[in-house]
């Protein structure tokens, strides 16, 4: 029964997997295993015979309960249970804030698309907050906490994407009050609790005749769980205080590169596609490969940027930032470079009006083999693939099939 | 007490909810359900067998115990949680019963929409409203009610330490313990707390609604 009661709250943890950075990941595995698992383990069998085994040094009947009430007012493990429902409270109020809101802004989209093209465009009939909504919800009596097409959970994880969906002050917001309950209940353990649980207690309580030496049962291993659920909690504590640390220096950083590509941003301005674009669209390669080849520099441009870039012109972004990764944006952004690619095909054909029958296929199976090895040497040196962004480049690569086809 | 089984009813109604129906849900689970299972079950596990008398006399602990508590804490917070729980399934069953004359409907008609009916969100209006309503309502009937009644039969929501019973068979007027008072004063207080929390959610879940419907 408490073992459902556990897996209801992980379930719920697991969720906000999917919407934490990588030290909020960390925090998350730190609280399921260490202490949902021990308090769930070690506080049932240690603390099991807490009372019963708690002995007074007299027969007067009543005296046993009596003191056992003063010496402890609220047992351990209740403690650390109202401890670890406090501290994940404001991560579960983060996520539903965050489904709500996301679920909203793809309904905005979605009716922005409807008003625009007057058809239902085709990432409608996947909502994006169905498979976050499923995490409490149930079909036909089973439960799906992951998606209910079979498609991969959205995941809003990561500074950028927290960053990008407007969360962050949230996030933030969630991230203190974590550190402050954790605090709270540190010093509260210290108060009720000390740092250590002493063999023998002594009590003057009516209807106890004197003051009666009482005994407490297994007084060392309770010692040890106290002081390991201690250093639990101040590491869960010191992660909290690195997450946000890891937030406040990337925010730094990027309004720093945000800053240094604003001034590089008039000389690449005139070209929309600067040498930046490497993979997207790749077909767009095979025509401005012949006049120069283009250099890639790798350590600074990661996967997405390619996709980021296909879209600069329009939203005078900087490449630095991640692509949205809601696929009614991808959808824009694929459409856009269509429009651009059409142009550059043209340009490609009235430049090499003299140049003779280079039918597509060979050339572009021969590019295309030499694009994709230079995709995954990409892939491979900076980037973290995202299942929307991987999703992006095959849909890419469909696309530019059906250009050259 | 199936609590995984009730869970599973619930969940499938809270897709029709608003949003503070989903937050009451969620606070439902989690501190009441949770706590209850997790944590209380375990304070009162042993009432009975440590309810000490001042007495060697056989049959007047038994006696004295079942004077004091006609209804364990635990009893009373399951049931007043199932309870709770039961006018959601009111919404549920209107649902269900709306579906099933929208697919016959539609089975006459295409056969995709059969899926998006699954899946489909009802706006809260008409009759549907009425019935979200009236689930409130009782909701906070029953909330209501069954903290009156903790309030009423153990003399407010603090567990004495020492409780005085001269019921035949015990010899005399004795004193009886009972086991971890001080606990069960914490839980009993955060249980309260956490009724009336999920009470004013329904309220303003009530007074939302009213303005929804009077908006219209």
């Amino acid at each position: 029964m408490s073992n459902m009661s556990w897996s209801f709250l992980t379930r719920l943890l697991e969720e906000i997997h999917n919407h934490s950075t990588f030290v909020g990941k960390v925090w998350l595995t730190v609280l399921i295993i260490f202490r949902i698992v021990l308090t769930a383990v070690g506080g049932e069998s240690i603390y099991s015979d807490e009372q019963t085994k708690f002995t007074c040094n007299t027969k007067q009947p009543g005296c046993d309960n009596v003191c056992y009430d003063a010496f402890a007012p609220l047992s351990h493990v209740r403690f650390w249970v109202f401890q670890i429902i406090m501290i994940s409270t404001p991560s579960i109020m983060y996520m539903g804030y965050a489904i709500h809101k996301i679920a909203r802004s793809s309904e905005v989209e979605r009716r922005k698309h409807q008003r625009l093209h007057k058809r239902p465009p085709p990432h409608t009939r996947w909502r994006e907050s169905q498979p976050l909504e499923d995490a409490l919800e149930v079909h036909d009596g089973k439960v799906q906490p992951v998606s209910n097409t079979g498609k991969d959970p959205p995941k809003h994880d990561g500074r950028r994407k927290i960053l990008q969906q407007g969360l962050m002050r949230i996030y933030v917001l969630q991230l203190m009050s974590r550190a402050i309950f954790e605090i709270a209940f540190l010093a509260g353990q210290y108060l009720l609790y000390g740092f250590r649980v002493n063999p023998s207690y002594v009590c003057n309580r009516i209807p106890c005749p004197h003051r009666v030496d009482c005994f407490i049962s297994r007084p060392t291993e309770k010692t040890i769980f106290l002081l390991i659920m201690y250093v639990v909690s101040c590491l869960c504590l010191v992660l909290n205080v690195c997450e946000m640390l890891h937030l406040g220096i990337g925010t730094f950083r990027d309004t720093l590169h945000m800053k240094r590509n604003r001034g590089r941003r008039p000389g690449s301005y005139g070209y929309p596609f600067s040498r930046n674009i490497t993979a997207s669209p790749p077909g767009y390669n095979l025509v401005m490969k012949t006049d120069k080849p283009s250099r890639i520099p790798n350590s600074l441009i990661p996967h997405e940027q390619n996709m980021a870039n296909v879209a600069q012109e329009q939203q005078c972004t900087s490449p630095d930032e991640n692509i949205p990764s809601d696929l009614a944006s991808l959808h824009r952004h694929l459409r856009v470079a269509q429009e651009q690619l059409d142009m550059a095909f043209q340009t490609y054909q009235i430049k090499n009006t003299q140049q003779t029958s280079r039918t597509s296929s060979p050339v572009s199976g021969g590019t295309v083999a030499e694009q994709n090895r230079v995709n995954t040497v990409q892939e491979k040196q900076g980037a973290r693939p995202r299942s929307a962004t991987d999703k992006a480049t095959t849909i890419v690569k469909n696309v530019k099939t059906s250009v050259w086809i | 007490m199936s609590w995984p089984a009730l869970y599973a009813q619930l969940v499938g109604a809270n897709r029709h909810s608003t949003s503070l129906g989903k937050i009451w849900l969620s606070v439902l689970f989690i501190f009441r359900v949770m706590v209850l299972v997790v944590a209380a079950e375990s304070v009162w596990g042993d009432e009975q067998s440590d309810f000490t008398c001042n007495t060697l006399q056989p049959g007047c602990e038994n006696v004295c115990y079942d004077q004091f508590f006609p209804v364990s804490h635990i009893r009373l917070w399951s049931l007043q949680l199932v309870f709770v729980s039961t006018p959601t399934l009111l919404v549920s069953m209107y649902v269900a019963y709306r579906n099933h004359c929208d697919r016959r409907r539609l089975l006459q008609g295409q056969e995709e929409e059969l899926e998006t009916l699954k899946t489909r969100r009802l706006p809260i209006v008409g009759a549907l409203w009425w019935t979200y309503f009236c689930s409130l309502v009782f909701k906070m009937l029953f909330e209501g009610s069954f903290m009156y009644v903790l309030y009423v039969v153990y003399d407010g929501f603090e567990m004495p330490r020492l409780v005085q019973c001269d019921q035949w068979p015990c010899p005399n007027l004795v004193d009886c313990f009972i086991s971890r008072p001080t606990e069960k004063t914490i839980f009993t207080v955060f249980m309260a707390t956490a009724s009336s929390i999920c009470m004013v959610l329904n309220l303003a879940e009530l007074a939302y609604l009213v303005a929804k419907a009077l908006n219209r």
